[in-house]
């Protein structure tokens, strides 16, 4: 009886919050693919023209892909999902200092604006996945998704992990615009360890130990384990990436707390 | 009730951090009307952050026990990128108020016309004052922070804002930042002075206007 007011006032904060962050969603739907919908065209076609010319590459120098996976849904699976690590990373440094107006609103919080970020992210990415898994099972490129539930737990946990990741960065770049400048050139030289161009199984012996340790190459796997259902991987820890973001998080939303104070407002 | 208890608020300059805030403890009641008045680069504008909660004091504490305005000036609370009207889509969504009748009001008060469908970014800085003031009138705060906008705009906005802030004084609660005595004399029953850190306050407006030309 005594919980019940208890329960409401954190019933109500959550409801608040949830309005909050899907109004910023809107916002940032508004200002990052436009009115018309021609904006999340160009957001398909990034994607589409690295992968397209990677594989043209393998094709071109006639590299056989192993295990007999087709190279353009091979390598384009896996940007879409390094996509989420690398945008989210890139606007982290500076998305408070575009959204920072709308602090003068007393609900909408940092950690509010950094999670309508990468939830946008998280929804465009998805959705580039869906579509472009079902134009390559359409084509027989590849099979239409076998394991959805992998597919989208995989970038479900690349969400957490990148989100943990942002919050860092973004607290960080409060106190230093180095960091915004810094985190670009280390978002592109991290694919070459994304797990885009290959499989932790493909890789020589002594590497595979190493790349274990790294989580991005694991949750490629895991999104392409969606799609291709009889892929088998002996290098999986999920519980060591979920440790992993559950600790970024933490420290990123301690972070930002601590940074909140070195927010200027003009 | 606002309360401020010792708050202190510096910012780092090339010199050295500079005291904006020194130990500033005062009580603004419901139904109070209160000007404040100080130079250029005094902290005014700090101050009137402080109280809406937008910047934290380096010490010192603020109550608040009504809801309380985001401080109303040339910048801050509409979104450059987005037009008018998504601007206040925004702040019906945050505040959880129906988005028709809002758009409504703003659009009634701020008078916008084809403006209210274009990117804040396109507005001239009188246009941008009267869609923040529409914004915040909209919502209905127990208390506003006026922050130099009343002067904003042409003769029918002076008029439809006159209004508005006159039956704010009425029924509500105000702080505002003003340069001008007119303005200040018309909707302020007490006044304060920042200086050099230091809130001086004054039983009534023209005794803060004669210290004011003074300082």
């Amino acid at each position: 009886m005594i919980q019940q007011p208890e329960f409401d006032v954190l019933a109500r904060g959550a409801r608040k919050q949830l309005r909050v962050i899907g109004a910023l969603v809107i916002r940032e739907l508004q200002s990052r693919f436009g009115r018309h919908n021609i904006g999340f065209l160009w957001f398909l076609v990034e994607p589409l023209l690295l992968a397209g010319g990677v594989s043209l590459m393998t094709y071109t120098s006639h590299t056989a892909i192993p295990e007999g996976l087709a190279s353009l849904p091979f390598h384009l699976v896996g940007y879409i999902a390094y996509m989420q690590f690398r945008t989210n990373a890139n606007r982290a440094a500076s998305i408070i200092l575009s959204n920072r107006v709308l602090m003068y609103h007393h609900q909408v919080t940092m950690p509010d604006i950094v999670l309508a970020g990468t939830i946008l992210e998280l929804g465009a990415t998805l959705c580039a996945l869906i579509l472009f898994t079902g134009i390559f099972a359409w084509f027989g490129l590849s099979p239409a998704p076998e394991r959805p539930l992998l597919l989208v737990g995989g970038m479900l946990l690349m969400w957490w992990y990148t989100t943990g990741l942002a919050m860092i960065i973004c607290a960080l770049g409060q106190y230093s615009e180095t960091v915004d400048r810094l985190v670009h050139p280390f978002t592109y030289l991290s694919l070459p360890f994304s797990g885009m161009f290959f499989r932790v199984e493909w890789l020589p012996p002594e590497l595979r130990e190493a790349a274990q340790w790294l989580p991005l190459p694991q949750i490629t796997e895991i999104v392409r384990q969606g799609v291709w259902g009889d892929l088998h991987s002996d290098y999986l820890h999920p519980f060591y990436i979920i440790s992993q973001a559950a600790v970024l998080t933490f420290l990123g939303l301690l972070g930002l707390r601590v940074a909140r104070h070195r927010v200027r407002f003009e | 009730m606002i309360r401020l208890v010792n708050v202190v608020k510096t910012y780092p300059t090339p010199v050295g951090r500079r005291l904006i805030l020194d130990n500033v403890s005062f009580c603004v009641e419901r139904g109070q009307s209160l000007g404040l008045m100080g130079r250029n680069g005094a902290g005014k504008s700090t101050l009137m952050r402080a109280i809406s909660g937008l910047e934290k004091p380096d010490a010192g504490r603020i109550e608040r026990t009504m809801t309380v305005s985001w401080p109303l000036g040339f910048f801050g609370g509409v979104h450059g990128a987005l037009t008018g009207a998504d601007n206040a889509k925004f702040v019906a969504r945050i505040y959880g108020l129906e988005i028709e009748p809002l758009l409504e009001r703003v659009q009634d008060f701020a008078d916008l016309g084809v403006y209210f469908n274009m990117p804040v970014n396109t507005y001239s800085a009188g246009m941008r004052a009267r869609l923040s003031l529409g914004l915040s009138l909209a919502v209905d705060f127990d208390c506003y922070l006026v922050d130099e906008i009343t002067g904003a705009g042409d003769h029918r906005f002076v008029q439809r804002c006159h209004e508005e802030l006159m039956q704010r004084k009425a029924t509500g609660t105000l702080i505002m930042i003003s340069h001008a005595p007119e303005t200040l004399r018309l909707y302020c029953d007490t006044g304060a002075i920042l200086d050099g850190g230091k809130l001086t306050f004054f039983e009534t407006v023209d005794e803060m206007i004669e210290a004011y030309y003074a300082l």
